[in-house]
């Protein structure tokens, strides 16, 4: 089977590469994988240090950037027109996710989309989060081509990055005419939680805005990011970037501590990653005791002024 | 204009049973749980309906906001509390079987838009049961309309529909043409309360019923399976346990 993963622009390459190693690990064994990168140049170059097989890697780098998803259709057309993989896994960034969607429907093809797995085994299974990550669901393909974007999550890569020998062509690709016009308000710097050792996440059950603004002392006294739980993040206690679940930014940190998060689903679908979670909450039964490593049953203000003393003293 | 705002009622999945879970199927009877608005969709209502209400400011009569949802059922709390709220037309095309098919609700709205020629079309980033988000950009692509997703705040400018978004790159403002689909992601707007005067006034309006022309279609059956990920959690209970949480994390105490 011939697999394209496809990479649309994003500012943070290794999530792309992780991405690549996450899923395709299991298929350079037995399929034929090429990657489609868009971006500079340089983009390409740096894509190349890959851990996998030597040679498996055909990277291919239009010389573009646009903003919306519509305009990078045409790119990934060309590349399947050229290429004719029966199976395209689409990085499941903002734009990927958009690109996914629409590529398939212009090819008349099925999609899947927002996959948290691909097994690649004697048939193919693809399998996401369901019912607010209360249930997984899984589909068998058996229909080619078949699209799927992949959940963009960040996991920290295991092992040496061997680079290969660069396999890459620059394919001159063109992009649609935008429809629109874009112009960046802020940001383009990374989402300081994707990267954070320690993650210190308030929920509805801080009580307010002064015991969120007692989280940032904290994190800031610890260097560690902030995050909040959807509830806390409507309630104004901060960004809705900084909203962390399934709707919202998945961590991978050392430790993750959470104040009045009682512990959907949803919610726990963004820190099954960390390595250890600390639970701190008023009610014993709430379910995030059942994930979490450690827990304290106790009033998140009261723990986080006795903390906060406890930094000011050392 | 005329503005669409699609919308869904999901159950609170958080209220669901942990044994419901274990053998999950689309016939579980999940009747016992509160129904409520899908997070996105609350949003986009409230974004629609207060474009439509600045709009109107600027000119009066110049807008109208609809509110659609697939469904085989309405709940009349719904459909009043949307009256309530401002909305001109609550509609709903009546399906049996429109979970975990997005493309098939895609289609559905295509078509009821398409007859409707409704100007610009808001509709959440993603919604349960399935939580694919597929619908928002299929629908643009079926309806061949410029796209703009994860979209925060809404307004007009110089005759153009304004899009304050989050996209790979940061927060971007886009833009564009009407006609459009725009898909609202994390936004702070939650939908507006109703008055009890408005409810009253509601309560005798009826929610406008769709057939879809042709409603029969093959679907697969999906497979669900549940992730045991439960953990030994320790607890700190003493008298001083925060004290002795704090040591056993970062040290520098007797833990």
């Amino acid at each position: 089977m011939n697999i394209a993963l496809v990479m649309p622009p994003a500012p943070d390459l290794e999530g792309s590469f992780q991405f690549l190693q996450r899923v395709a690990a299991d298929a350079f064994s037995r399929h034929r994988v090429s990657a489609w990168l868009c971006g500079t140049g340089k983009t390409a170059a740096e894509g190349l240090h890959w851990q996998g097989k030597e040679g498996a890697l055909f990277c291919r780098a239009a010389n573009v950037q646009a903003s919306g998803a519509g305009e990078y259709l045409s790119w990934v057309r060309q590349m399947y027109l050229a290429e004719k993989p029966d199976l395209l896994l689409f990085y499941g960034n903002i734009l990927g996710q958009s690109l996914a969607a629409m590529f398939a429907q212009s090819i008349g093809s099925s999609c899947f989309m927002q996959a948290t797995q691909v097994a690649f085994g004697q048939v193919l299974f693809v399998y996401k989060n369901a019912c607010s990550s209360n249930v997984v669901w899984g589909r068998e393909i058996a229909r080619y081509p078949y699209v799927v974007s992949v959940v963009a999550e960040k996991a920290p890569l295991s092992g040496q990055k061997t680079p290969v020998q660069p396999v890459a062509r620059l394919f001159a690709s063109t992009l649609s005419a935008p429809v629109c016009h874009s112009e960046l308000l802020e940001g383009a710097a990374q989402n300081p939680l994707e990267q954070a050792k320690t993650v210190f996440i308030g929920g509805r059950g801080l009580g307010g805005a002064e015991n969120a603004q007692k989280l940032r002392a904290l994190a800031q006294a610890f260097g560690a990011a902030v995050g909040l739980s959807r509830p806390a993040a409507m309630n104004g206690w901060g960004d809705m970037r900084e909203t962390v679940g399934q709707s919202g930014t998945r961590i991978a940190p050392e430790l993750c501590v959470a104040f009045g998060v009682s512990g959907s689903a949803a919610f726990l679908a963004g820190v099954r990653r960390a390595k250890t979670l600390v639970a701190v909450n008023t009610d014993r039964n709430a379910p995030i005791f059942r994930h979490a490593d450690e827990g304290l049953v106790a009033d998140t203000g009261e723990v986080l002024d006795c903390w906060l003393k406890k930094c000011e003293v050392s | 204009m005329n503005l669409l705002v699609c919308f869904k009622i999901v159950p609170d999945f958080d209220k669901v049973l942990p044994s419901d879970w274990e053998d999950f199927s689309l016939r579980t009877n999940l009747f016992y749980t509160k129904k409520t608005y899908n997070v996105f969709d609350e949003s986009a209502l409230e974004l629609g309906l207060s474009l439509c209400e600045s709009s109107n400011r600027r000119a009066p009569g110049s807008a109208t906001c609809t509110a659609v949802t697939v469904a085989q059922e309405l709940s009349p709390a719904v459909k009043k509390h949307l009256y309530a709220v401002g909305f001109d037309r609550v509609v709903k095309i009546e399906s049996i079987q429109t979970e975990f098919a997005p493309r098939r609700m895609a289609g559905l709205l295509r078509e009821f838009i398409t007859e409707g020629r409704f100007d610009l079309v808001l509709t959440g980033v993603q919604s349960g049961y399935a939580d694919t988000g597929l619908v928002p950009p299929l629908l643009a692509s079926m309806l061949g309309r410029p796209f703009v997703s994860h979209a925060e705040t809404l307004c007009f400018y110089d005759g153009q529909l304004c899009v304050v978004h989050q996209g790979d790159f940061g927060r971007l403002r886009t833009t564009l043409e009407l006609p459009a689909v725009v898909s609202v992601g994390n936004s702070p707007a939650a939908l507006r309360a109703a008055t009890l005067r408005a409810q009253l006034m509601a309560g005798k309006r009826e929610v406008e019923t769709v057939f879809p022309a042709e409603d029969f279609f093959w679907f697969k059956e999906p497979v669900f399976f549940t992730e045991k990920a439960e953990k030994d959690c320790r607890f700190f209970e003493e008298k001083d346990a925060a004290e002795r949480l704090f040591a056993h994390l970062w040290g520098g105490g007797s833990e």
